[in-house]
């Protein structure tokens, strides 16, 4: 592909196909999309395909039916609407939808009329100028949240291990995302059994009879939570990873059972 | 109201893989190993004549296309909007779209599924928009939401697509896994932008901005990724004719 168009090169094309196809490109690109693949048929045809690949990604959805009564809806919605719009019929004669206006008159409306655009006009940009203030400001409040994170997902040495109970009764688990490189990792929990008031869950790296404390969680109501935790250099020293439950400032040595936890000596995926 | 739908020679039943089956991609739809030959007024329904005749102003040709649909639309709605109600809404304005403008699906272009899947994709994308603008002009940011925002996403993204999904271990859906070993081929620079604009309704700008990375970066590993999934046997199998 090697053809350029008015509005877009081929290239460029190959970029902006994929924002439009996961819908996260903005109404101008998706417009110089279609109106590049309206004039180069090798892109159209690779437009298709992302389309496919992403219907793809949205049919691996857990399967799950409708509820029935949507049906009658959405069937009743249809049997509402005529696909042809009626052309409604006059209610009154011509000549008396159309009253004389004299020219001055008209002047004057426009003039009103131009005056309530401005205002309103002055109103959107207002609006829109505080709508772009917030998103700014929520952007940069989340990408700062977002810096160790980003920095444990991105890591070559990314761990990432499933936390099961060690009740297997017990519906809690969870996921660590381990970085040793940054010593750095995440952990998230769901299901918890609920703690005692002051109380917190505790991360534990157990190596022997080593155990190297890692952070403090405090699940909500729920038992969902998570919390950034150290990760240590020598990683693959440990043997494992285990929560539990001790008080809120934290303990030297676990004081109770493990909750949930994985070994660590596996091979990473 | 005359129903007239032509009459096309089916594939055998035999001819479909395990995936379009379990996708419902089989004539007849009613869900996975349920599907047969579906007969309207005598004669057997494929999804190009349907569209016809919906075009014609047939409803009960819609009738046999939600009964075929309207479970993947639904769910692939509740997975990126995680709302039952508004995903029925998506459901709704979904087919209302293919009643009002049946001539928006081109056959020539693709099969009718993943044309239904991306007008749900879109419309459920709108949505999540929509609560996203309400929720900043009415709540202002809390550092704990934020945190849950952030842990939500992580926990749905996959990344442990290749292990750690108990139902995939468990082969309950084989096209979950198809889709699954196909993201988990990716790397995780081109999986994880993927997967926030799709599953999550971001745009390449937030994308951009959430992963610190420039938003040329960003389009370019989502472009990478698609091209990576065109080539995985699995996914181009899926929309197959066989």
């Amino acid at each position: 592909m090697t053809a350029e168009h008015a509005t877009m090169t081929c290239a460029e094309f190959l970029d902006a196909a994929a924002g439009v196809v996961l819908d996260a490109a903005d109404a101008e690109e998706v417009e110089r999309v279609e109106e590049h693949a309206t004039t180069c048929p090798e892109c159209a045809g690779l437009l298709d395909d992302f389309k496919r690949i992403a219907a793809a990604l949205g049919a691996s959805a857990p399967q799950v039916e409708p509820p029935s009564e949507l049906r009658g809806r959405v069937l009743g919605a249809v049997a509402q609407e005529p696909r042809k719009l009626a052309i409604p019929r006059r209610l009154w004669p011509r000549e008396l939808r159309r009253p004389r206006i004299s020219a001055a008159w008209l002047v004057a409306a426009a003039s009103i009329l131009l005056s309530f655009g401005a205002l309103a006009w002055a109103y959107t940009l207002q609006t829109q100028i505080t709508a772009l203030q917030n998103q700014a400001t929520v952007a940069s409040d989340r990408a700062a949240r977002a810096d160790n994170l980003v920095q444990v997902l991105a890591s070559d040495r990314l761990a990432i291990r499933p936390l099961r109970p060690v009740v297997q009764s017990l519906p809690s688990r969870g996921m660590v995302y381990l970085d040793p490189s940054s010593g750095t990792g995440m952990l998230t929990c769901h299901n918890m059994p609920a703690l005692e008031q002051g109380h917190a869950y505790q991360v534990w790296f157990v190596r022997g009879s080593e155990r190297i404390s890692a952070g403090l969680l405090w699940p909500d109501r729920d038992g969902n939570g998570y919390t950034l935790i150290h990760v240590p250099v020598d990683l693959q020293s440990f043997d494992s990873i285990g929560l539990t439950d001790e008080p809120g400032t934290g303990s030297a040595w676990p004081t109770t059972p493990r909750v949930i936890g994985t070994p660590l000596n596996q091979s990473d995926q | 109201m005359t129903t007239q739908i032509l009459a096309i020679p089916l594939a055998s039943h035999s001819g479909y893989t395990a995936v379009a089956v379990e996708l419902g991609l089989t004539f007849g739809g009613g869900g996975p190993l349920t599907s047969a030959p579906r007969v309207l007024d005598g004669v057997v329904d494929d999804d190009v004549s349907l569209v016809n005749a919906v075009a014609k102003g047939d409803a009960r040709a819609l009738e046999v296309i939600y009964d075929r649909y309207s479970r993947g639309l639904y769910s692939l709605a509740l997975r990126l909007l995680n709302d039952g109600p508004a995903a029925e809404e998506v459901v709704q304005e979904t087919f209302l779209k293919l009643w009002r403008q049946p001539s928006a699906y081109q056959p020539s272009r693709g099969k009718l599924l993943p044309w239904l899947l991306g007008v749900g994709h879109h419309q459920a994308v709108d949505v999540l928009r929509r609560r996203q603008l309400e929720q900043r002009h009415r709540v202002p940011p809390s550092p704990h939401a934020n945190g849950d925002a952030l842990v939500d996403m992580v926990d749905n993204l996959g990344l442990t697509s290749s292990d750690g999904d108990p139902q995939l271990r468990a082969g309950a859906f084989e096209q979950r896994a198809a889709v699954s070993r196909a993201l988990a081929s990716l790397s995780i620079e081109q999986r994880v932008p993927l997967q926030l604009a799709y599953y999550r309704g971001m745009t390449q700008f937030e994308v951009a901005t959430l992963l610190e990375l420039p938003l040329g970066t960003v389009k370019t590993r989502m472009r990478l990724g698609l091209q990576q999934l065109r080539k995985a046997p699995d996914l181009s199998r899926l929309w197959s004719d066989t």
